[in-house]
């Protein structure tokens, strides 16, 4: 018999360290939900046709932890408070390929956690202070241009 | 007047300091602010556009700051460019 949870569990970070998704699964999982998504980001090795070798990502840590706490939160309130996240987002020079920003999330039911997923992933682009300076084989860089961040 | 610190990021980062220190009046507001770290920058011939300026935010560590905010008694002051997370 499955153990009833009447408010899921939200861990999120900016981080350092290499994204782990074994303790994402582990700090999600539950009896009562059936239904997981799992999302990656990595870093990509061509934007606007550069070769990039890698990404440096800067990042507000105190604002940003804040942000994506408020981000599982609203997608608690409209999807359902038994749902669990995990939220981390890497910080630091990674190289092509790397995890940059990965996004757990469960529910009792698949269309919840489709939609929670995509919500947290396309307001992130929106809200979250984090900024990358993507470095070229030819070995200049660039600050790419981004989403102006407005009061909520 | 009231010096106030404001932290640095993204593009902001070529300025190669980590923060930048402004004396304002004590009644400045966020726009107010955002007006004299513009001209800060054109006087010293960062290599930073007024339009990264303009189109970024200021925020505390607890929220993203309003243009009509009062600046005075605001603590941990950054300056946000445009996002771009993921």
């Amino acid at each position: 018999m499955g153990r009833f949870n009447p408010m899921g569990k939200i861990l999120v970070a900016m981080t350092e360290s290499v994204l782990d998704v074994q303790k994402a699964i582990a700090h999600c999982r539950s009896e009562d939900c059936g239904a997981e998504i799992l999302f990656i980001g990595t870093v990509r090795n061509i934007n606007e046709g550069r070769a990039v070798s890698a990404v440096n990502y800067d990042g507000h840590k105190v604002l940003g932890e804040k942000i994506l706490l408020e981000l599982c939160l609203e997608a608690q309130a409209q999807w359902g408070d038994n749902m669990n996240f995990w939220v981390e987002h890497r910080l630091g020079v990674l190289k092509v390929g790397e995890e940059s920003l990965l996004i757990h999330v469960t529910s009792p039911h698949r269309d919840s956690a489709y939609q929670a997923s995509r919500y947290l992933i396309e307001q992130i682009k929106l809200r979250l202070p984090v900024w990358k300076e993507e470095i070229y084989w030819e070995g200049d860089t660039e600050w790419l241009k981004g989403q102006i961040l407005n009061q909520i | 007047m009231i010096n106030v610190n404001i932290s640095l990021y993204g593009a902001f980062r070529r300025l190669g300091v980590q923060q930048l220190s402004l004396e304002i009046s004590d009644e400045s507001t966020v726009a107010d602010l955002r007006d004299c770290m513009a001209k800060y920058l054109e006087n010293i011939d960062a290599n930073i556009s007024v339009h990264l300026v303009k189109t970024s935010a200021f925020a505390t560590d607890e929220r993203v700051l309003k243009e009509e905010d009062r600046v005075a008694g605001l603590k941990c002051l950054a300056i946000l460019p445009p996002v771009c997370g993921g």
